[in-house]
């Protein structure tokens, strides 16, 4: 391989950015999470419904708002305080468990997506080192990827979906229209359909660089 | 695969091995064994071309086509 060198350098600038915008959005975090757990510790428990909102009333004001300003409204969040006790089927709807399991599905997803970057991103250097192709596993590692991309995107989807229909219930008398249509988000899917893409051109390349090694 | 690389026949003729015959065309025994053994995708006319100076042979000495067995029993 001619540019060995250069290729090597890119995959370690590649690495080395993954992992500073892994840590960096690890310490962002760090302060929600701070904050739920002090809430979990003051041992008050709350049921959070999260959702946008598509159409707000032309009335709709703040106390002590400018006039000649309008208010309008794009995402929700409404919280209640519930039993320390509650177990998820009661006092809520009978979906709660349903959305806490999609939601556990999109975050063990996509966690496992971040892994799964890394590991292909270190077999890429291995490879460029070593002159050979990426191995069948590594092929396969990046379309399970994708998929996993998209699976994640869905449940995360799935999950706000259900989540919006209990939002428009508890909104339905206060004339804010809630976002009720199921949504993707697209960057996600398409980031998906790449890594698939990716997989095939890994493939392709994989197999001509098999030829070539049995070309006398 | 379809075709087959009979060099073999042509080493046994000229009384070659393997090894004298790889130092001779410019290749490796082991790309030279995957050429006798079946298992080569391609060949370049280069090595082709060199194999039979070597050998004091004709390309169809050392190529044959045989047909797969799918296409005979069809």
């Amino acid at each position: 391989m001619t540019n060995k060198k250069k290729v090597l350098k890119h995959l370690m600038l590649i690495y080395v950015f993954y992992f500073v915008v892994i840590i960096y959005s690890f310490f962002s975090s760090l302060a929600s999470f701070r904050a739920g757990y002090a809430e979990a510790r003051d041992e008050q428990r709350q049921y959070t419904l999260a959702s946008e909102i598509i159409s707000t009333p032309d009335n709709l004001k703040i106390e002590g708002m400018p006039e000649d300003w309008k208010l309008s409204i794009d995402q929700i969040t409404l919280n209640k305080e519930i039993d320390h006790n509650a177990t998820v089927k009661s006092e809520i709807s009978g979906q709660h468990w349903l959305v806490l399991l999609l939601n556990l599905w999109g975050a063990v997803a996509f966690l496992a997506v971040f892994v799964l970057i890394a590991v292909i991103i270190n077999s890429l250097r291995k490879a460029v080192r070593h002159e050979h192709p990426l191995m069948k596993r590594e092929i396969t590692l990046t379309r399970v990827i994708g998929g996993l991309v998209i699976f994640g995107e869905l449940c995360f989807a799935y999950a706000q979906y259900l989540t919006s229909r209990e939002v428009a219930v508890l909104l339905a008398d206060t004339g804010l229209k809630v976002q009720t249509a199921f949504t993707l988000n697209d960057i996600n899917i398409i980031l998906g359909v790449v890594f698939l893409y990716m997989a095939e051109v890994f493939t392709i390349g994989s197999e001509l660089s098999e030829e070539q090694e049995y070309t006398i | 695969m379809a075709i087959i690389i009979n060099i073999d026949v042509m080493m046994a003729k000229r009384k070659m091995s393997l090894g004298e015959l790889s130092e001779r065309v410019e290749i490796t025994p082991a790309n030279l064994s995957i050429l006798k053994n079946g298992k080569a995708k391609a060949v370049r006319f280069s090595t082709l071309e060199a194999i039979c100076r070597e050998l004091d042979c004709q390309p169809g000495d050392i190529i044959e086509w045989r047909p797969d067995q799918e296409t005979d029993k069809e």
